[in-house]
């Protein structure tokens, strides 16, 4: 995404805003959810091995969603901003190999997700080019609503990337940021570590 | 208080037949008033009689001693009040309306496929078990070695399984099975509950499955159970009509656990409990796995001309709350 802003030119020298908000859209990568076996204790004489009944294979599709900040410049190339975004994702479990030939089934779920959470940016050019690019990284806590607002997970997420701003005027630019999150409280059905890609486009106002 | 004597449970090679009742697995009942009444023991710790009868192989001490353990595992069950106690060696035999429940061998050799039955008196009006009595079918030959031994049937995987009886389940569909000279042969099996058991040497049935631990919950769970746990309840449905006696399995990827259930009426709805909540995958498939009398007493009606299918949803099962509405659509064979 930020190759298709363009090639940065120098603006006229003026004071960028010390706060902002900001509204765009999100995509979150997709990310295996886990498998499992349903199985059967074997009677002895029949094998050793439990009998799989059928096997699931779960994962949650890559998503769009919404995305919002508010950050507070705090120092010439720091800024610091709060964040959530919204999404609506879908838990996939692809049932199959199933012992009496079940035919094959993709079986899905709904889910709705919400983080909040900050991040330090740093700026790594000069501050009076219109095309900035920066580094960021913070933390928030994820959250994921299974059907029906019934089940819950969540947890602490870490987020590192970088990306560019280009700024239209005085006080709109718009900002692209490629990041990777972690967290080891997703849904999903074994818990453990994972890493999810994030892009995010918005559009920028100064106060 | 009226009484009546209904023998029901039988293991090994199939029979029981009996009860119905809207939850889950099946569980054992009788007809009051041309309703049915699920069994249950009213009175706890249940009071039990062990006979004094040696059977090659098993002596009566080792007999006492495997059912004491087999009712330990059904009452170390988590959230489950159940209880029992052994009340002392008897004379009598473990059948007939006496106000004792007694275990105990008996010689069948008429019964060729059946290593054990229950039988039980119960109260008619409220459906209380007043006393229950087991056999084990002295012409089978019987091992209580802790790992069993080839050529004989282990006791206490027998035991514990009509022990489930006891204390008032039914049969689970829960197993494998393959047609054979002679009968059937279980392939696997995730229930106790399964009405045929394992081959002599096996001791693979004597601990709890999450399917016999949610039937007993069911019966006997605590308030905590029924607060940490949740249900599922839908229909099975073929062009549009109800399937009866269709096998439903939830199955919890997260903790690997299943628990089955049955339709039970015309209308092809069933629930199962006793659900770890979260995410479950659901599967119908037709009983075809022993015979239908094991499971029904109206077996007649069942119908097994549908093809195993999944549901194309992943249903939520909430805690303490039931996730409604779950519709699976089968299709003829």
């Amino acid at each position: 995404m930020a190759a298709a802003v363009g090639v940065s030119t120098p603006a006229s020298a003026q004071t960028e805003p010390r706060f902002a908000v900001s509204v765009g859209v999100l995509w979150t990568g997709t990310y295996g959810a886990g498998a499992a076996q349903a199985t059967e204790t074997s009677n002895p004489t029949a094998g050793a091995s439990p009998l799989i009944l059928f096997t699931a294979d779960a994962r949650v599709r890559e998503r769009a969603g919404a995305v919002a900040r508010f950050s507070a410049r705090v120092g010439r190339r720091v800024s610091v901003e709060a964040e959530g975004h919204f999404s609506r994702p879908v838990l996939s479990v692809r049932l199959s190999h199933d012992f009496e030939a079940a035919a094959d089934t993709t079986a899905d779920e709904q889910l709705t997700e919400y983080a909040v959470g900050g991040s330090v940016l740093v700026d790594a050019g000069a501050g009076a080019h219109r095309l900035r690019p920066f580094v960021a990284a913070g933390a928030g806590y994820l959250r994921q609503l299974q059907d029906g607002n019934i089940g819950v997970d969540g947890g602490m997420e870490w987020h590192a990337g970088g990306g560019v701003r280009y700024r239209l005027t005085s006080r709109l630019s718009l900002r692209a940021d490629a990041r990777l999150l972690s967290t080891n409280k997703s849904a999903a059905f074994e818990m453990k570590r994972r890493y999810l890609p994030q892009v995010i486009g918005s559009l920028a106002f100064g106060l | 208080m009226r009484r009546a004597l209904v023998a029901i449970a039988l293991c090994a090679a199939a029979l029981l037949a009996l009860a119905s009742s809207a939850d889950a697995y099946l569980k054992l009942g009788t007809r009051v008033n041309g309703r049915i009444i699920g069994l249950k023991w009213a009175q706890l710790p249940i009071r039990y009689f062990v006979t004094n009868r040696d059977v090659p192989g098993v002596s009566a001490a080792q007999l006492q001693q495997t059912v004491a353990a087999a009712f330990s595992t059904w009452d170390s069950a988590p959230d489950v009040a159940l209880s029992s106690q052994f009340a002392g060696f008897t004379e009598a035999p473990p059948l007939g309306n006496d106000n004792a429940s007694v275990i105990g061998f008996l010689s069948r050799p008429d019964l060729d496929r059946v290593l054990g039955s229950t039988s039980f008196t119960v109260d008619t009006v409220s459906g209380d078990v007043i006393e229950s009595d087991i056999f084990f079918n002295a012409s089978f030959p019987w091992s209580v070695a802790d790992a069993g031994e080839g050529g004989r049937y282990d006791l206490q995987s027998i035991a514990l399984h009509e022990i489930g009886h006891l204390h008032g389940l039914g049969h689970s569909a829960l197993g494998e099975t393959e047609l054979r000279a002679g009968g059937r042969r279980v392939l696997a099996a995730e229930s106790i509950m399964f009405p045929i058991s394992f081959s002599p040497g096996s001791t693979n049935a004597r601990t709890l499955r999450a399917d016999d631990i949610a039937g007993s919950g069911d019966i006997y769970g605590t308030s905590a159970f029924r607060t940490s746990q949740g249900s599922i309840s839908g229909r099975v449905t073929k062009n549009g009509a109800g399937v009866l006696g269709a096998h439903i399995v939830a199955f919890s990827p997260a903790s690997g656990k299943m628990v089955g259930g049955f339709t039970l009426s015309d209308d092809g709805s069933f629930v199962i409990a006793g659900l770890d909540p979260g995410p479950q995958v659901v599967r119908a498939e037709p009983l075809d796995d022993a015979d239908i009398e094991s499971f029904f007493e109206f077996a007649a009606s069942v119908d097994v001309d549908f093809k195993p299918a999944f549901y194309n949803r992943v249903v939520v099962v909430p805690r303490g709350g039931t996730a409604q509405n779950v519709e699976i659509k089968v299709s003829a064979k």
